[in-house]
């Protein structure tokens, strides 16, 4: 037991001896670690950004307020530099705005521009910026108090701001839940009837009847029901329309004729439809923005009844993954945004390295109603678009993206590997593919299989979305220049020349001993260019940078040998360094053993080998010996047995198979030693040479050892001598000399990063989508000679800069732009024809579209009269002077008989036309030979087209004011025509009224050609059919004429009465027999006016406050009820002239008196008495009443007294004095003073 | 016989002297119309009204108000702005603007709907001035006195209306018969407030957290639609629009930038 705690002991104190070394060589290791890695294999330099020396300018001369400008850039400051930042400067602090008058706060606003209060809280956390819930009729905003307040005025409803609601979502749902109803108005004949909410109807003076429809019945309103559709402003859903125009229920085919569903607001799910968001439905109108629709007029899709569905407002969106040659289509919800890219973005560890090619740009879309709306990401990868996704309860993913910032400064300058920012990664291993280093338009490279890197040299964190930079200024290249420089790394090998001594010869080599992987021909085994792909992985990481050769050469290059740099890929073998090298070596370069061992990190399995080979000699030359000196005693003590083996030694005293056999076994092991250590001296280390050499020296040390023993071969001191000799010479030979180093030396390589060299690409490359709009830098990646056009437009466009670009715009037909009725006939490369489908020529007058398509954008012109340039030509193809590869210009066709004068666009006109065109790029470059469009148009017998009657003057369904008995009406034709009309749809021939028509080509009115009638005898409601013949020069009869097969129908109604202002009223919560009693001015009243009769019952109604002055449209009008607020009434009299008018014109005035007085006078007391220990009051009007017994007594300080309207009563003190004051509800006072005893 | 002859001769006479009268008469008139209608210039500019000077003046108002507001809309609100960004060939009004990289912007108009206001007085105020100079002198024209005083010129801005309000006195009489004139009022149906005010929140939002969420704005305000461009040199132009009437203010802003390479 003792013992053992002795050794316990003792393996305790050897253990924290063994710590303590330890402790002591690792601060020297790490010592040694550090400082290897920060001079040796680090980045030159640290670049961070500048910094800022700033000083405010409170206006600059481009008009900027409180900017801070570098002091050197004084003289762009309107001001004078303040010494100081913005943030400290009394005028430009940032703090918060509010408008005193309209209650809006603005944030980080300055002192000098703001012309309301200003507090010193940039966040505008303060109570008059909070913001709450403001209802304003059946709407809400989410607002600050001060503002609802003024919104409200302006809207003449009551405030009602509801400051418990703290969101915006909140407030909107809200909005959705305010209960609308029947409000029935009596307008002294009938019951109208408005279905709006309470409040409106309270300001209607109508009979609210929350939730119920106006065409329920037991209202008893003029309003019925009908199965016509209507849109409901601030609703989603299609509702169905009473007679009145009110909305009623959502539309429901199946409810249309239940009694009930016209009665009341039938609960949700009561309602069709639930559960879908019904799109494009033909019988639901529960439509659902939210999930996706919305009413919308129904267009060429079909419904049950009414024009009004609920449209589909999801958006379909293409578009390429990774391998760019899928396209896949996806349908993204209306509100849902997404990410979009170039290519792969992002670090990708282990699969390609980082993404995020050269030119590329973040894209952040969203789908509104329908359209897919592009948002591109701040450029140069400074922003990236996020996406997340989430499940919403119909089980269906929904996307919501955002373009965030790039926080790659946070991994080169700051903290982010250690914060965790995902916009970094740390760097410390190898086992990457080199990252995506062509540029954005081009196809991905195939990612090559590397294998790890066993020791890279550069550990850091790296952005794992590269930024872009602006290469074409000379700071953004400088700068640029610095970030890349950080990946460019200078490692210094250290080599040690070897010496050694050999029996009869003294050897030398070099061998790299330090940092080897740095040379690539340092004879170490790189696998394949791992630390090159590593390295331009760093490089590609931090932004637009590339590795000096990065596509041809390798990357890792000496400053004298960059042209060799291809022997980096050339794996060698490895020279053999004996393991006692390797200590002498590290003894000379002063190092420890197990830095030694990193440092030269050689591999030792053939060291061990070597020792093997050695191992096996000399027990085979043991061998021998061993069995000499056995055979000898064996000789001479039995004389039986003698053992033998080698080359040059066999005894046997008695020889015998046996012993012929151990000779043989003991010269083939010799033999094979001495062969290899041969082939080994030859340089022979492996494969059939070394085996053919080893096996060749065995068979010849078994011969002789055979040979020997089968002789009985004679011990003689010759045999002896030579044995001795042999043995000498073996021995030299297999005495291996240790290396000795004798001197090292250094070389330093260098592995450079620069910017993006940038690579010639097609310019319109940038062009091809629009849903990835190009940009200044896009543009300018691919190529120095590429610049933007249109740049501070949403259609930039690259194009070659002018001196590369000495070519005409080409010109070719654009099917997409051409219209469907036209073919594009004999194409060449100097123009085409135009024919209709039937590759006839074009009917005359009809009307199509002719696109042109040039292979640069271009801006075109045509003449029908040959020029001989661009300049003077005289029009612009399609009036477009835009410059753009797509041009469309629209034509019309006249005959030849709608031509009096036979000329057309200048030109004689005989049915064929010829359009001259020259398109001209931006450097001025214009197609000497003129680009031809040829169309023809048939005459005569071939034309078969039908005229159209395109619109009515006025429209169809129109009123007449009343009294009027006739409508001068026109039709417009697609072409020159005689028409007709009558009251029956019958042919055109037999129609029985005639108009009065423009018949030849001149007469087209920019839409078509008119023809009047005066329609006569009319009913209220009266109906006509119209139709048309063409080619009015021809005879009535000639066949060649084409009329219109049927009717087209006008509708035209007569005004069943005059329009009438039935009631014209003021409204004010005091006013008697139209005088109005305020305590101040200005004084608030509202005058409402009521039409009925004329066409439909509406109107919009004006006022004035004269006769014959400018008349005002009343507020709220164009309907049968009207308001309008008036806010700064003063005392006197007034007299407020209306005027109304509705769609016919009928017209109707009247006037209203109505007088405003300001009660100045305070209350009288008309009666004071005590009774007991009371004092009494009574005052000639309500009032309230005090009494303090000082004169001095502020009225708010004085003692209240009972009150009761008029009279009044407190306690009485005799001796007291009474100061009593009254005021009524305005605040005018009445005083009296009471003496003591007085009463 | 012969006398009746006589007598009827004369009648005859008489009835031919009436006709050459009236010939001449009928002579006259057209001379005289075709003097005055040379004389006068037919203008298509003038449509004074003596009779109701107050319709002119609203009119001629309305004009100049919807010349304004045409105007500065697409320029965020101002006739002639100082400090802009280029866009669509239109001078953007920069709302919020920071010339420094990384930091959140300053807000350059702190009172906007105020500054809008100003704008349109600013430009409106000489117009319709000249509305009533021209409206004086044609009434002068007419024969009638008028007096007028300064007067002072105020526009509000509410929920889809601006509306001017001309406190002046304008009084004119002819005869002895004075009419007075003391207060014009014209409104037109713009929806530059409610536009101004989406405008004020983008800025807000943009001063505090660098971005303005539209997607969901616009969700929950369907009458709305917002656009979003954003230039090379990260400058924001928001599109406000409303959609019924197809308005659009245009907004630039310039905040929390992040410039390519160091800054």
């Amino acid at each position: 037991m003792e013992k053992n705690k002795i050794s316990n002991k003792k393996e305790k104190k050897i253990i924290s001896i063994f710590e303590i070394l330890t402790i002591i060589i690792a601060i020297f290791a790490f010592a040694y670690l550090i400082s290897d890695s920060t001079k040796s294999v680090s980045a030159e330099e640290v670049v961070q950004p500048s910094v800022d020396e700033s000083q405010c300018c409170t206006k600059t001369k481009e008009g900027s307020f409180c900017q801070n400008l570098p002091s050197s850039l004084d003289e762009e400051c309107e001001t004078n530099l303040q010494p100081l930042m913005c943030e400290d400067s009394i005028d430009c602090k940032k703090g918060c705005c509010t408008n005193t008058d309209t209650g809006i706060c603005a944030l980080n606003s300055p002192k000098i521009g703001c012309n309301g209060t200003w507090t010193d809280d940039e966040s505008c956390n303060i109570q008059e910026c909070v913001k709450g819930c403001c209802v304003l009729n059946d709407k809400t905003e989410f607002i600050t108090e001060k503002q609802c307040e003024v919104n409200s005025a302006l809207l003449g409803v009551t405030k009602d701001f509801k400051n418990e609601i703290r969101d915006e979502l909140s407030c909107w749902v809200l909005a959705k839940i305010q209960i609308s109803g029947a409000c029935v108005i009596f307008n002294g004949v009938e019951n109208t009837c408005k279905f709006v909410t309470e409040n409106d109807c309270a300001s209607l003076n109508g009979d609210f009847n929350p939730a119920e429809l106006c065409t329920n019945p037991s209202l008893n309103t003029t309003c019925k029901a009908t199965d016509d559709t209507m849109c409901v402003d601030g609703k989603d859903s299609v509702y169905y329309k009473d007679s009145c125009g009110n909305p009623a229920n959502i539309y429901d085919s199946n409810k249309l004729n239940n009694p009930d569903y016209w009665t009341r607001i039938w609960n949700y799910s009561e309602i069709c439809g639930q559960g879908s968001n019904n799109a494009n439905s033909i019988s639901c109108g529960n439509c659902n923005f939210l999930a996706g629709t919305k009413c919308s007029a129904k267009g060429t899709k079909t419904v049950i009844e009414g024009n009004y569905i609920c449209k589909d407002l999801s958006c379909k969106y293409s578009y390429r993954g990774y391998n760019r040659a899928i396209k896949k289509t996806v349908t993204k919800q209306n509100g849902e945004s997404w990410c979009d890219f170039d290519a792969l973005v992002g670090m990708h560890e282990g699969v390609y390295g980082p993404g995020d090619p050269i030119g590329s740009r973040h894209f952040k879309y969203t789908c509104v109603e329908g359209e897919v709306k592009v948002e591109p990401c701040a450029d140069y990868r400074q922003e990236l678009c996020s996406e997340t996704k989430t499940t919403r309860d119909d089980g269906k993913e929904f996307s919501s993206a955002v373009c965030r910032p790039n926080m790659w400064r946070e991994c080169l300058f700051g903290t982010g590997c250690a914060d965790g920012n995902s916009d970094c990664h740390f760097v410390n291993h190898a086992n990457y593919y080199g990252g995506l280093e062509y540029n954005w338009i081009d196809e991905p490279k195939e990612a090559r299989d590397l294998e790890a890197d066993p020791t890279p040299a550069l550990e850091m964190c790296l952005p794992s979305y590269p930024p872009g930079f602006d290469l074409t200024t000379t700071s953004g290249y400088s700068q640029a220049k610095a970030i890349c420089s950080m990946a460019t790394t200078k490692c210094v090998v250290t080599y040690g020349k070897f010496t050694k001594k050999e029996c009869l010869d003294e050897k030398h080599k070099e061998v790299c001993i330090q940092n080897c992987a740095c040379d690539p021909d340092s004879g170490y085994v790189i696998p394949t260019d791992v630390a090159g792909a590593y390295r331009k992985v760093y490089c590609r990481s931090l932004g637009d940078c590339e590795a000096v050769g990065i596509n041809n050469v390798p990357t890792y290059t000496d400053p004298e040998r960059v042209s060799e740099g291809d022997k980096v890929y050339r794996a060698q073998q490895v020279v053999p360094i004996p393991e006692q090298l390797i200590d002498r070596a590290n003894q000379a370069l002063g190092l420890e053993q197990d830095e030694e061992q990193n440092a030269l990190d050689v591999p030792d399995y053939e060291a061990n080998a070597k020792m093997n080979y050695l191992a096996v000699g000399i027990a085979g030359v043991g061998a021998l010996i061993a069995i000499n000196i056995v055979g000898d005693i064996m000789v001479g003590a039995s004389g039986e047995l003698i053992f033998a083996g080698g080359t040059d030694i066999f005894i046997a005293e008695t020889a015998g198979p046996l012993a012929g056999f151990a000779a043989a076994i003991g010269g083939a092991i010799t033999g094979a030693m001495i062969g290899k250590m041969v082939s080994e001296k030859l340089g022979i280390y492996e494969g059939a040479s070394l085996d053919l050499m080893t096996f060749g020296f065995a068979v010849a040390g078994a011969y002789t050892g055979l040979a020997m023993a089968l002789t009985n071969f004679a011990w003689n001191p010759w045999i002896t001598g030579a044995i001795i000799i042999g043995t000498i010479i073996m021995a030299c030979l297999l005495n291996e000399a240790p290396w000795v180093l004798e001197e090292t030396y250094t070389k330093e390589f260098e592995y450079v990063c620069l910017p993006w060299p940038g690579r010639k690409y097609e310019c319109d490359l940038c062009n091809k989508d629009p849903l990835k709009p190009c940009s200044k830098y896009r543009c300018d990646t691919l190529g120095p000679h590429c610049e933007l056009v249109n740049a501070d437009s949403e259609n930039p466009i690259c194009v070659e800069k002018k001196g590369n670009d000495q070519t005409a715009p080409v010109i070719r037909p654009l099917d997409s732009e051409t219209s469907n009725n036209v073919v594009v006939t004999e194409l060449t490369a100097d123009g085409f024809s135009v024919k209709d489908v039937q590759a006839k020529c074009m009917p005359a007058f009809s009307r199509f579209e002719i696109g042109l398509e040039t292979n640069e954008v271009a801006q075109c012109k045509y003449d029908v009269f040959a020029r001989s340039n661009f300049e003077d030509m005289s029009f612009y193809y399609g009036n477009d002077v835009n410059y753009d590869y797509n041009h469309k210009m629209s034509f019309l066709l006249p005959s030849v008989e709608s031509l009096p004068s036979k000329t057309f666009a200048g030109g004689n006109f005989t049915g064929e036309l010829l359009y001259r065109i020259r398109c001209q790029d931006k450097f001025g470059n214009a197609n000497i030979d003129e680009y031809k469009i040829n169309i023809c148009v048939r005459q005569g017998e071939d034309d078969e087209s039908i005229p159209e009657i395109l619109d009515f003057m006025p429209k169809t369904g129109k009123y007449l004011k009343y009294g009027v008995e006739e409508a001068n009406i026109s039709v417009i034709v697609s072409e020159p025509s005689d028409c007709r009309y009558d009251t029956a749809d019958r042919i055109y021939e037999t129609m029985r009224s005639n108009m009065t028509c423009m018949k030849e080509f001149s007469g087209f009115n920019g839409v078509g050609w008119a023809c009047t009638a005066t329609l006569a005898n009319l009913s209220l409601t009266n109906k006509f059919y119209f139709r048309c013949k063409d080619q009015p020069w021809l005879n009535e009869t000639d066949a060649r004429r084409n009329a219109m097969q049927s009717g087209k129908a006008y509708e035209i109604k007569k005004s069943a009465g005059d329009l009438i202002i039935d009631g014209l009223w003021l409204e004010h919560n005091n006013i008697i027999n139209n005088t109005i009693i305020a305590g101040s001015e200005p004084v608030t009243a509202d005058l409402k006016a009521q039409t009925t009769g004329g066409a439909n019952g509406k109107a919009r109604c004006y006022f004035s406050f004269s006769e014959d002055r400018s008349e005002i449209e009343f507020y709220d009008t164009n309907d049968a009820t009207h308001s309008q607020i008036f806010r700064n009434l003063l005392q006197g009299n007034y007299r407020v002239y209306v005027n109304c008018t509705d769609i016919a014109e009928n017209n109707a005035n009247k006037d209203i008196k109505f007088k405003v007085e300001i009660d100045k006078n305070g209350p009288r007391i008309i009666r004071i008495y005590n009774s007991g220990a009371g004092l009494y009051l009574v005052t000639d009007e309500s009032a309230s009443c005090k009494y303090s017994f000082s004169s001095d007594i502020a009225y708010a300080n004085k003692t209240a007294i009972m009150d009761n309207k008029k009279e009044h009563s407190t306690d009485w003190k005799p001796s007291k004095k009474y100061y009593i004051e009254c005021r009524d509800s305005y605040a005018n006072p009445g005083t009296i003073i009471v003496n003591p005893y007085s009463l | 016989m012969i006398r009746k002859n006589k007598i009827i001769n004369i009648k005859a006479n008489n009835k031919a002297q009436v006709t050459i009268f009236i010939i001449f008469g009928l002579i006259l008139v057209v001379l005289i119309a075709l003097i005055i209608l040379v004389q006068k210039p037919v203008t298509t500019t003038t449509k004074l009204d003596a009779e109701n000077p107050s319709q002119y003046i609203q009119a001629c108002t309305r004009d100049s108000l919807d010349e304004v507001l045409d105007l500065i809309i697409p320029q965020g609100g101002f006739v002639d702005p100082e400090f802009y960004k280029l866009y669509e060939d239109k001078r953007v009004i920069y709302l919020c603007y920071i010339n420094q990289a990384y930091k959140t912007c300053v807000m350059q108009h702190p009172s906007y709907i105020n500054d809008i206001k100003t704008e349109i007085k600013n430009y409106i105020e000489p117009k319709v001035r000249d509305c009533f100079a021209k409206l004086s002198d044609n009434l002068e024209k007419k024969n009638y006195v008028v007096n007028d005083n300064l007067g002072n010129i105020n526009v509000e801005l509410g929920f889809k209306t601006v509306q001017v309000n001309i406190d002046k006195q304008f009084y004119i009489s002819k005869n002895n018969v004075q009419e007075k004139y003391d207060r014009f009022e014209v409104k037109v149906i713009n929806p530059i407030y409610d536009l101004a005010l989406i405008a004020q929140e983008i800025a807000n939002q943009e001063a505090k957290y660098c971005n303005f969420e539209y997607v969901g704005y616009m969700a929950l305000h369907p009458e709305i639609e917002i656009g979003k461009f954003q230039t090379s040199d990260g400058v924001k132009i928001y599109k406000i629009k409303e959609k019924a009437s197809d308005i659009q203010l245009n907004i630039a802003i310039k905040s929390c930038y992040y410039p390519p390479g160091l800054g």
